[in-house]
C-alpha cells in the first residue's frame, strides 16, 4: 500500500517504460562487459563434449594453477550441439569434441584450421547395466533381446554412432526401447534401473561406478574414438586457446584423463 | 389452497422455523455496512398462507433465504417442513439444498445462459426424469404464465420480466413444497413491475402450499401477504396483517415502513374510487387509468377540526382511530371511510386535543396523490 | 486487436470522401493516437516472437523441404505428437476440472498445499518433472516398481509414458484457468439448481461445468499447445524411439544433433501445425 502511495505520481506505462529502459541498459552493459578485449585475453571458453564433463573439471583446476592469467570457462553438451553453436559463430575459443568427424565439419566451413585439432584422448565403448546387473545381460549380442530395455545414444551422436558401428560390426540388430539425447541422460536411466543395458563409453562406467557395472566389448570390435581438440578460427583469445589444447597432451593433463578412464591419444 | 380443516394437520402442515444463524454481511459493492449479527427468528406459515419477511438491506433477509433454502445450515433452532425436518443442528439432521423441496424465486432470475427458455423451465423435471418426459410436465406452466412464444429464445434475449416470469414458472415446475420469493420484483423495471406483480398473484393464490415472501419493499408486503413479519438487526420486531402493522407501528421503523397509506383503487378520468373504501377522491394525474396503487404519505395529510375551505378538494369528515406518540412525531389512524395513518407534530396533538374518538376533518391535496398502474 | 484493422477498412471504403470534407472529426472517430511508450514497448515485445520465427524461415531448406517434411521419421513423430497431445488434453480435462472443482469449491485440510504442488510443473524444470515421475512411476519407482512387478505394466519407454509426462506438465494451465472461472462464477446460479431439485454431480456437470465452458475451452487449448510443444519431461520420462515416444519437439532435437535441415524442417511442421490450430481455435472458440 504504501509503495504504491509513493509512486502514485508515476503513470504505470511509464514506470513499466523506464524499468524496461534500465533493464535494457543492464543488460547492454553486462553484454559489452564480457566481451571487453581485457576479459577476453583472460578467459579461454572451451567447448567440450558432455563425456569430458568430469575430466575437464579437473584439467581446469590444473591449467588454471599452471596459468594463474588465465581463467577457462567449459561449456559442456553433446558435440553435435557445440558444433551447431560454433557454426552459429558462438565465441569459443576451444573446440574438444569425442569424434573427429565434428572438427572435421568446422574445417570445412571455416571454424578451425585445417590442422589446428591435436588428438589428446582416446576412449573405448562399454556395455553399461545398472548396478549388479540385474537382468543378467553377458555380452554385446544380449542386446538383441526383445525382453530386455535396452537404450542408445541417438543417431549423430557420438557415442550412438560409435555403438552402432560396433554393434553393425558383430553384426547385431539392438532392441532399443530409447534412443538418448546425450550419453549422460543415456548413464542416469541405467544408473536409476530403468534400462536394463546401453552401451556408453569406458569413461562414463568409472564416473558412475556407484549405480552402473561395465561389461566389456571385444577389443576387436571396438571402433577408434580419440577425441580432439583445436583452437577455433574465430577464438576471441587464441595464445590462451593455443595453451590450454597443448596443456591437454602434457603429462599432468593425461594423469588426469587416466584418472577418469580415458586412454592416451 | 383452502383453509386448513383438521387442527392435528394443521400442526404438521406448512413451514415452522426457530432460525438461529449467524449473519455475516458480504456487501458485494465494498461499503463498509459490514454488520455481522445473529439471525433469530421464528416463522410459521401455514399452507395457503403468504407470509412476508419485510425489512431493510442488511437485516437477515438473505441468510433467512439461504438457511431455509439450505445453501447454509443453522447454527441452531430447526427448520420443519410439512412434517419433515430439515434442519436441526441438536439433532444433526441437516437436508441437502437438492432434497428439501424448497422452491426460491431470487431477485436475479438466475436462469441458465446456457440453456433456451423450455430447458431452463424443464430443469427441475429432468432431475428426476428423461428429459422429454420433463418437458412434457413443463407444458401446463407454458401455459399458465403465457411463455408459448419464448420457449426457444436464450435467457440473455428475455426482458426483466419475462426472465422473470420464466423463473417463476421454473421454480413452480419443479413442484416445491414451500414457496420461497426472494425480493422477486426488486430487479424488473417500474413498468414491468406491476404485471409481474399481477402474475406473482395469481401463482401465489395458486400455489397450496407455504410462501414467503422476501422483500424490503413494504407494497409489495401489504400488497401480496395475508401476514408480515417485520424484519429488523436480525430480529422479528413485529408480526401481523398488513392492517395491524400499519395502524400500530411498533417501532420508527415499522412506523416509517408502514406510514405509507397503500391501497388499491380504480381512476376513472381523475376520479379515484377507493377499494373497500366508501370515498373517492380527486387526482391530478389522469394518465394512469383503470386499476391503480394509490400512495399517500402520512405528512401529507392535513386534519382540521371543522370543514376547510380553500385550495384542498379532498376533505372528509372523519373519527381519530388511534394516537401513537413517535418521538418527534404522533401518527394518527383514521378511521372510516378512509383508515389512514398520519403523522402530525406533538405541538398540533396539544392545540387539537387529538384524542380517539374525536371527530375531524381530514384533507391531502390532489397533487400529493401517488398513483402506480396496479 | 484483430478486428480493428478489419473495421477500419471497410470504413475508409465508404468514409473516405466524408473524411476529406470533414477533416478533424473522421479521423477523431478512428480513436486518439496511441501512446508512444506502449506502441514502443508492445512493438517489442511483439518483435521478441517474430524474429525467431524469421530465423527458422530464413534457415529452411526449400527445395528438400517437401522430401524432409514426409520421411518417416517426421510422418512418425507428427502422428504420435498429435495423438499424445490430444490425449494428454483429454485426461487434463477429465482429471484437471474435477481437481479444479475440488481446489475452487471444497474446503479441505491442506488445499493450499495441493493448490501450490499442482501448479509446480509450470514452474519445475520439465526435465526435473520427467525425472520426479521416473521415480515415482518408472521401472523401480515408488508406484511404478510395484505396479509393474505385479502387472507388468511399464510406463517409461512407451507411449502411455509419453501421454503422463505431456499430461503432467499439460494439466496445470488448465487446473488454473478452471479453478479461476470456477472462483469468478456466481454461485447462485448454483444454489439455483440445487433448489430445484438437482444433486451436487448433476449441478456440477449440467450447470457448473456449461458456464465455465469458455475458460475450459481455453485451458484446454492452452493444454494441448502445452504438451504438443513437451519435450523435456518426455525425453526425461519416456525416451525416445521413433515411432514409439519420439514425438516433434524430441524429433527436432535429435536431429539437431545430425542433420539441421531436418532439424528446420520438423520445426517448421510443428509451428505451423500449432499456429493453424491456435489460430483457428481463437477465432471460433475463446476469443469472444
Amino acid at each position: 500500500m504504501t509503495r504504491s502511495r509513493s509512486v502514485r505520481g508515476w503513470s504505470p506505462v511509464a514506470t513499466l517504460a523506464a524499468f524496461s529502459l534500465a533493464l535494457l541498459l543492464i543488460v547492454s552493459g553486462a553484454s559489452c562487459g564480457a566481451t571487453s578485449e581485457k576479459e577476453a585475453a583472460t578467459t579461454v571458453l572451451v567447448f567440450g563434449a558432455s563425456s569430458l564433463t568430469d575430466a575437464f573439471a579437473d584439467i581446469e583446476a590444473a591449467f588454471e594453477q599452471a596459468n594463474p592469467d588465465l581463467d577457462v570457462k567449459l561449456n559442456l553438451a553433446g558435440s553435435s550441439a557445440l558444433r551447431e553453436q560454433v557454426l552459429e559463430g558462438a565465441p569459443a575459443d576451444v573446440f574438444a569434441s569425442a569424434d573427429w568427424r565434428h572438427v572435421e565439419a568446422l574445417i570445412e566451413a571455416g571454424e578451425v584450421a585445417e590442422d589446428a585439432a591435436t588428438a589428446f584422448a582416446r576412449n573405448r565403448l562399454q556395455v553399461a547395466v545398472p548396478e549388479g546387473n540385474p537382468a543378467g545381460v553377458g555380452s554385446l549380442s544380449d542386446l538383441a533381446d526383445e525382453d530386455l530395455l535396452v537404450g542408445l545414444c541417438a543417431t549423430g551422436v557420438p557415442c550412438g554412432d560409435l555403438a552402432r558401428q560396433a554393434l553393425a560390426t558383430v553384426g547385431i540388430e539392438a532392441a532399443v526401447d530409447t534412443n538418448e539425447p546425450d550419453v549422460r541422460s543415456l548413464l542416469t536411466k541405467i544408473g536409476a534401473g530403468e534400462l536394463d543395458a546401453g552401451i556408453v563409453y569406458a569413461t562414463d562406467v568409472a564416473s558412475a561406478a556407484e549405480s552402473v557395472d561395465g561389461i566389456p566389448i571385444d577389443p576387436q570390435v571396438q571402433p577408434d574414438i580419440v577425441y580432439p581438440a583445436a583452437v577455433t578460427s574465430r577464438a576471441p583469445n587464441p595464445t590462451g586457446a593455443a595453451a590450454f589444447v597443448r596443456f591437454l597432451v602434457t603429462e599432468p593433463a593425461q594423469t588426469i584423463m587416466a584418472g577418469h578412464g580415458f586412454e592416451a591419444p | 389452497m383452502g383453509p386448513v380443516i383438521h387442527q392435528e394437520a394443521a400442526q404438521a402442515e406448512g413451514l415452522r422455523a426457530r432460525i438461529v444463524a449467524r449473519h455475516e454481511s458480504n456487501d458485494r459493492d465494498g461499503h463498509d455496512r459490514s454488520s455481522s449479527f445473529t439471525l433469530d427468528i421464528e416463522l410459521e406459515v401455514g399452507s395457503g398462507q403468504t407470509a412476508a419477511l419485510l425489512g431493510p438491506n442488511g437485516s437477515g433477509k438473505s441468510t433467512t433465504v439461504d438457511v431455509l433454502a439450505g445453501i447454509m445450515p443453522l447454527d441452531d433452532g430447526r427448520i420443519e417442513l410439512n412434517g419433515r425436518l430439515l434442519d436441526e443442528p441438536s439433532s444433526n439432521v441437516y437436508v441437502a439444498t437438492d432434497q428439501r423441496n424448497v422452491g426460491v424465486v431470487f431477485q436475479q432470475s438466475l436462469l441458465f445462459e446456457h440453456l433456451n427458455v423450455l430447458d431452463n423451465l424443464a430443469f427441475g423435471p429432468a432431475t428426476n426424469s428423461s428429459r422429454r418426459v420433463a418437458r412434457q410436465k413443463v407444458k401446463p406452466w407454458i401455459e399458465a404464465f403465457d411463455l408459448g412464444r419464448l420457449l426457444n429464445r436464450r435467457p440473455s434475449e428475455l426482458s426483466g420480466g419475462e426472465a422473470q416470469r420464466v423463473a417463476l414458472a421454473r421454480t413452480l415446475a419443479a413442484e416445491p413444497e414451500l414457496l420461497l420469493l426472494d425480493e422477486p420484483l426488486a430487479a424488473v423495471d417500474v413498468t414491468a413491475r406491476t404485471e409481474l406483480r399481477r402474475t406473482l398473484r395469481g401463482c401465489l393464490a395458486e400455489f397450496a402450499g407455504p410462501r414467503l415472501l422476501i422483500t424490503h419493499d413494504p407494497s409489495d408486503a401489504f400488497l401480496l401477504a395475508d401476514r408480515i413479519h417485520v424484519l429488523e438487526g436480525g430480529s422479528v420486531v413485529q408480526t401481523g396483517t398488513p392492517q395491524e402493522i400499519r395502524l400500530r407501528p411498533r417501532t420508527p421503523f415499522v412506523a416509517a415502513l408502514a406510514g405509507l397509506n397503500l391501497m388499491t383503487a380504480s381512476n376513472d378520468s381523475g376520479v379515484l374510487t377507493i377499494d373497500d373504501a366508501a370515498i373517492s377522491l380527486r387526482t391530478s394525474n389522469t394518465a394512469t387509468q383503470g386499476p391503480v396503487l394509490v400512495t399517500i404519505a402520512p405528512n401529507a395529510v392535513a386534519l382540521h377540526l371543522e370543514s376547510p375551505h380553500g385550495s384542498p378538494r379532498n376533505a372528509w369528515p372523519t373519527v381519530v382511530a388511534s394516537v401513537e406518540p413517535l418521538g418527534d412525531i404522533t401518527r394518527i389512524g383514521l378511521d372510516r371511510p378512509l383508515p389512514l395513518s398520519v403523522d402530525v407534530t406533538p405541538d398540533a396533538v396539544a392545540a387539537m386535543d387529538l384524542r380517539p374518538g374525536l371527530e375531524i376533518w381530514a384533507s391531502v391535496k390532489a397533487t400529493e396523490i401517488q398513483l402506480d398502474a396496479a | 486487436m484483430m478486428d480493428r484493422p478489419r473495421h477500419q477498412s471497410t470504413r475508409s471504403g465508404r468514409g473516405a470522401p466524408a473524411r476529406r470534407r470533414l477533416g478533424a472529426p473522421a479521423r477523431r472517430r478512428l480513436g486518439a493516437p496511441a501512446p508512444w511508450s506502449l506502441v514502443l514497448l508492445g512493438g517489442l515485445g511483439g518483435l521478441l516472437f517474430v524474429l525467431p520465427l524469421l530465423g527458422l524461415v530464413s534457415r529452411t531448406p526449400w527445395l528438400s523441404l517437401h522430401e524432409l517434411v514426409t520421411s518417416s521419421v517426421v510422418a512418425d513423430a507428427l502422428w504420435l505428437s498429435l495423438l499424445t497431445s490430444v490425449l494428454a488434453t483429454v485426461l487434463s480435462v477429465a482429471l484437471g476440472v474435477p481437481l479444479a472443482w475440488l481446489l475452487a469449491r471444497v474446503d479441505f485440510v491442506g488445499r493450499r498445499v495441493v493448490r501450490a504442488v499442482v501448479t509446480l510443473p509450470m514452474v519445475l524444470p520439465p526435465v526435473v518433472g520427467g525425472a520426479a515421475l521416473l521415480f515415482a512411476l518408472g521401472r523401480r519407482g515408488l508406484v511404478g516398481g510395484p505396479l509393474n512387478e505385479t502387472t507388468g505394466f511399464l510406463l517409461p519407454f512407451s507411449v502411455w509414458g509419453v501421454v503422463l509426462a505431456n499430461t503432467f506438465v499439460a494439466m496445470p494451465f488448465l487446473v488454473i484457468t478452471v479453478e479461476g472461472a470456477l472462483a469468478g462464477l456466481d454461485r447462485r446460479f448454483e444454489h439455483a439448481a440445487a433448489a430445484l431439485g438437482a444433486s451436487r454431480l448433476t449441478v456440477f456437470s449440467r450447470v457448473t461445468v456449461p458456464m465455465i465452458a469458455p475458460s475450459l475451452r481455453a485451458g484446454a487449448v492452452l493444454a494441448w499447445a502445452r504438451a504438443l510443444g513437451e519435450f523435456g519431461a518426455t525425453i526425461t520420462f519416456a525416451g525416445n524411439l521413433q515411432g514409439r515416444t519420439q514425438t516433434l519437439p524430441l524429433a527436432v532435437f535429435v536431429a539437431l544433433e545430425s542433420d539441421r535441415d531436418t532439424a528446420v524442417a520438423i520445426s517448421l511442421v510443428l509451428v505451423a501445425l500449432s499456429f493453424t490450430v491456435l489460430v483457428l481455435l481463437r477465432d471460433r472458440w475463446w476469443a469472444q
